[in-house]
């Protein structure tokens, strides 16, 4: 049975929230009803766009001037927040219910030290003296596993690492011991490695404290990691509920079962098929349409989805759905891609490299600011942001590069379309030396290879229209004759799915997605041999990037473009990649073919990221390796393996050393350690149901 | 902390040593004869010549801007050509009638203006914010030259109140000669107020929107604790920084003020230098006022070091 409304921390009842806008009124949220118990975690999910935040944030009675709560209750152990006064609240707000956010750089006070922020807290709402209040913080410090609790508090929040910037929200949150935990997105833009740390300390608060969780994530798999009932929220109302194995085994809803599918998973033997992306986006929630808010995006939709709005249907005990047909739902999953008659006349793999880098150097001067800097003394030395690299791609072929922030590979990534010039080493590509920087390049190499950044947002000039930006490539590079570049522009537009109605449109009238879009369709314009791209999904919501990669094997396909993939996304780097460097500090640590990568034997660097990689999938088991410690700074990094300060299986005083030698396995398998690999191959898969 | 200081000291000696280069030089071009100046335009030709020589006008430009620069560095900044009285003494008693005037404007303007913008900022789009809003508009747009004239119109010439012309009168008590500045600190606030202010609100605004407010927000404190402890440092440096900046809009404001008020100011004695053709007066009445202006700006960076402490630890980090 579902548990009564006492034993609920929280109870949202039929909660509608309104905004009042120039165009109109917007129902953010629409007839939602949660309820959460002590030591239960409810995972909520959706598209941004969907009304999560301003569900939680409705919660805590936090809402923007424009906003109402025009029906429905919110319940805090039986008492309806919505009519407290100011008072009433703050006795409440951060005392028995209390927040994570997102931006944990942006949500802690940058002129102030960490302590005061911390033991105010427990000032206001315990009613502590100064010296008892620092005692407890530094024991929550110390409980959240932070360093030296008594320099952090000493700290501003610019000089903690993004991790340690959200444990201490974390231990904010829990000083007072509330039962009811918002958690907003709390580990999105964290290194994955931080995020699995930060997913098993909730997961290890939760069973110790006996809190209350509502965790809003857009991540399937880091839902499964903590959840154990999952909502799934779809412009403004809740479509599906249910415990979290059901909804990843038995998705009942389309939207679910769309999300899921967008979703690469890195154990699925289809690795190669495409994904199937759901088609359009979230409506604008101005007027809503009269059926299902989800039919014109859905597959099944019959006439019945688009005239009556569907209520709740039981599916199974404790499993609603906003569906009239909840039962023909089962995920759509990996398809195989369509046979292009023209793949046999594309260059194969096995010919010559299109990119060739050997023993690459990029360091950057550390500078000092003072006097005795200008003077020109006092060198501080140099950052090796990517030393000595040595990396292949083929043509036809996807080369994915992977590794924490401050590895290196958004360096390496300029240094290769010449941002930065190198400091030493090759760069060869098609067979040219492009070891330059790109104003000495010829326009043939400018338009052999392209760039597509990670936010979409600043890469566009606002004041060009998508068909202005597109046809640039074309004009410059002379790609096809002036009078056809308008056909072929729209043509591009077509390819990514935007048509000839979004020619003139401005950057500003594009979503996320769409402006990707026209970034894809700007960097294939000129068919060039070889197209870079940096985390291009990071920005972008699930159902978005499932379409963009996609659309990136698609080029490749038709082209037989050499995409370099830098990620820090390893399920996305497995769907689309051919073959994987994994950098650490600089430098690579291991290289070869995917499938190789994937499984044992491993360096021990790729193994910790394995076992980070949220997995949607609640009933999987894993040896969890966790790092301990932030990545060291390159400005001085350790001597002999880089790794070895981390590392979960150094060997002794060799790692400290001497540099790691090189051990090859087959098909260009390429790990940099001591370990020899007989033992590395012994090694536990981390994903035992890789074939 | 050290190192910051020498850094920001070297940068103002080196900005001085260009200014005075740049004053010399622009002084240089001018096709003034400063001893045909002195002697006005009916001195026979010899007795300038005798002038020139004595004055050491002939030798090179570089040696009299290295004798003219040591002189200054010793406290002698020449004589002047038309008081026939050192520069030195003329500017000292003038430099501190204008900081005078400038000092009370500032302290006028500045708990105003900041008080007013974080008053607009937190009720961001509510009443207070729209009257203030308002106010500050129209102070921004009136130029002081034409608010000094109503100013003088309404308080002195109609109601009587103030008198309209500022003539320090050494004999006069404090509570006279404070009667005489008030229309002239007035009309230099005025604007400065309204810029002050509306730098102000928008900080605010836009620090009562950040995330940080938030978290204080949620974490249950009061609204006054919120905008005390949290919101108030945070919206503060960005206006301190532009009142720092605009110190010389002030020194310039200054000198509108005093020639409107007939107040006898650096201002005044610079315009009066001008118009007199005495170039060794307004050399060094030019440096005095730039050497205010940099040093502030010196000030300013100092000050803001300590305020933020992002600007700190990043140079501690280095």
């Amino acid at each position: 049975m579902t548990p009564s409304v006492q034993e609920r921390v929280l109870s949202v009842e039929g909660l509608e929230v309104v905004y009042t806008t120039r165009s109109g009124p917007v129902r953010a949220v629409r007839d939602v009803s949660i309820g959460i118990s002590p030591g239960k975690v409810l995972g909520l999910v959706g598209e941004s766009g969907c009304g999560k935040s301003t569900l939680a944030f409705a919660v805590m009675k936090y809402m923007p001037p424009n906003a109402k709560a025009t029906a429905g209750r919110i319940l805090f152990r039986g008492r309806d927040i919505l009519r407290m006064s100011g008072r009433e609240l703050n006795r409440l707000r951060g005392n028995d219910m209390a927040m994570v956010y997102q931006d944990p750089m942006a949500s802690l006070n940058p002129s102030l030290r960490i302590g005061p922020q911390l033991t105010e807290v427990l000032i206001e709402h315990a009613g502590s003296g100064a010296g008892a209040a620092r005692a407890a913080c530094l024991r929550m410090l110390e409980r959240v596993r932070m360093p030296d609790p008594p320099a952090i508090m000493e700290r501003y929040c610019h000089q903690l690492s993004g991790g340690q910037q959200q444990r201490v929200l974390i231990a904010m949150a829990l000083l007072t011991n509330p039962a009811l935990l918002i958690m907003d997105e709390p580990t999105t833009g964290l290194d994955v490695t931080v995020e699995a740390e930060i997913l098993d300390l909730i997961g290890e608060l939760k069973r110790e404290l006996n809190t209350a969780i509502l965790f809003i994530s857009h991540s399937f798999g880091v839902i499964s990691r903590v959840a154990d009932r999952v909502a799934v929220m779809y412009a403004g109302e809740l479509v599906e509920q249910a415990p979290v194995r059901d909804i990843f085994r038995n998705p009942r809803h389309p939207y679910t079962a769309g999300l899921l599918g967008c979703v690469p998973k890195i154990s699925s033997a289809g690795r190669r098929g495409a994904l199937s992306p759901i088609r359009g986006r979230v409506p604008a929630l101005h007027e809503t349409p009269a059926g299902c808010a989800f039919a014109s995006r859905c597959d099944r939709a019959r006439d019945r989805c688009r005239r009556e709005h569907p209520g709740f249907q039981q599916t199974a005990e404790g499993h609603p759905v906003r569906c009239y047909y909840p039962d023909s739902a089962d995920s759509p999953g990996l398809q195989p891609l369509p046979a292009t008659p023209d793949a046999a006349e594309l260059p194969s793999a096995a010919d010559a490299p299109v990119l060739q880098i050997e023993g690459l150097k990029v360091y950057y001067q550390a500078k000092d600011r003072g006097l005795a800097g200008m003077a020109g003394r006092h060198r501080k030395g140099f950052v090796k942001a990517v030393d000595d690299v040595s990396l292949a791609a083929d043509g036809n072929s996807t080369l994915g590069i992977v590794g924490e922030s401050g590895c290196g590979k958004t360096t390496l990534a300029k240094c290769i379309v010449g941002l930065v010039p190198p400091n030493d080493g090759k760069l060869g590509f098609a067979g040219m030396d492009a070891a330059r920087i790109v104003e000495h390049r010829p326009v043939a190499t400018l338009r052999e290879l392209q760039m597509i950044f990670q936010n979409p947002d600043s890469t566009l000039n606002p004041k060009r229209t998508a068909g202005e930006a597109v046809a640039r490539p074309l004009q410059l590079f002379g790609t096809v004759p002036s009078t056809g570049i308008r056909n072929e522009v729209v043509r591009l537009l077509e390819a990514v799915r935007l048509g000839e109605e979004y020619y003139d449109r401005l950057p500003a009238q594009l979503s996320g997605g769409e402006k990707q879009r026209v970034a894809l369709a700007r960097a294939f314009a000129g068919r060039p041999s070889l197209v870079l791209c940096d985390e291009p999904l990071s920005a972008l919501d699930v159902s978005v990037q499932a379409a963009i990669m996609n659309l990136l094997q698609e080029f490749q396909r038709q082209y037989g473009t050499t995409i370099v993939f830098i990620s820090h996304d390893l399920s996305a780097v497995y769907q689309l990649c051919s073959s994987v460097a994994v950098m650490y500090l600089g430098q690579i640590c291991e290289t070869g073919p995917v499938e190789a990568l994937f499984e044992p034997p491993y360096h021990p660097y790729t193994e910790a990221l394995l076992s980070a990689v949220p997995i949607p999938d609640p009933t999987l088991e894993r040896n969890d390796i966790r790092l301990s410690g932030t990545v060291p700074s390159a400005l001085d990094p350790p001597t002999g393996c880089r790794f070895h300060t981390r590392c979960p299986r150094k060997i002794g005083p060799v790692c400290e050393q001497e540099a790691p030698p090189c051990r090859g396995a087959r098909d260009g398998h390429r790990i940099y350690c001591h370990i020899d690999m007989e033992e590395l191959q012994t090694v536990k898969p981390v994903f035992g149901s890789v074939e | 902390m050290t190192a910051f200081l020498l850094n920001r000291l070297g940068t103002m000696l080196m900005t001085m040593l260009v200014i005075s280069m740049l004053v010399f030089f622009i002084a240089e071009v001018v096709p003034v004869d400063p001893a045909r100046s002195a002697l006005g335009p009916y001195a026979p030709q010899e007795a300038v010549d005798d002038l020139r020589d004595r004055m050491g006008l002939d030798r090179p430009a570089a040696v009299r801007y290295f004798d003219w620069i040591t002189g200054i560095l010793e406290g002698d900044f020449g004589e002047s050509i038309h008081y026939q009285r050192p520069v030195g003494d003329l500017v000292a008693v003038r430099v501190q009638r204008s900081l005078a005037l400038a000092g009370l404007g500032f302290v006028f303007m500045m708990p105003l203006g900041l008080a007013l913008g974080c008053i607009a900022g937190i009720t961001e789009n509510r009443l207070p914010d729209r009257i203030i809003s308002l106010i500050s508009s129209i102070f921004v747009s009136v130029p002081s030259f034409a608010s000094g004239i109503f100013l003088i119109v309404i308080f002195s010439l109609w109601l009587g109140w103030f008198p309209g012309v500022s003539m320090p009168d050494p004999d006069a008590g404090i509570f006279d000669a404070a009667k005489k500045l008030i229309l002239p600190v007035l009309v230099l606030a005025l604007d400065e107020i309204g810029y002050l202010a509306r730098m102000t609100r928008v900080s605010m605004a836009e620090v009562m929107h950040s995330d940080y407010i938030r978290t204080a927000v949620l974490k249950g404190i009061s609204r006054w604790q919120v905008i005390w402890r949290h919101a108030l440092r945070n919206a503060l440096i960005a206006p301190f920084t532009a009142i720092m900046l605009h110190v010389n809009w002030l020194i310039g404001g200054v000198l509108v003020v005093e020639v409107l008020f007939n107040y006898p100011g650096l201002g005044r004695l610079l315009l009066d230098a001008a118009m007199r053709n005495d170039i060794t007066l307004l050399m060094g009445g030019t440096l005095v006022l730039t050497f205010v202006a940099v040093a502030t700006q010196v000030l300013a960076d100092i000050g803001l070091y300590f305020m933020n402490p992002r600007i700190r630890f990043e140079r501690a980090a280095r």
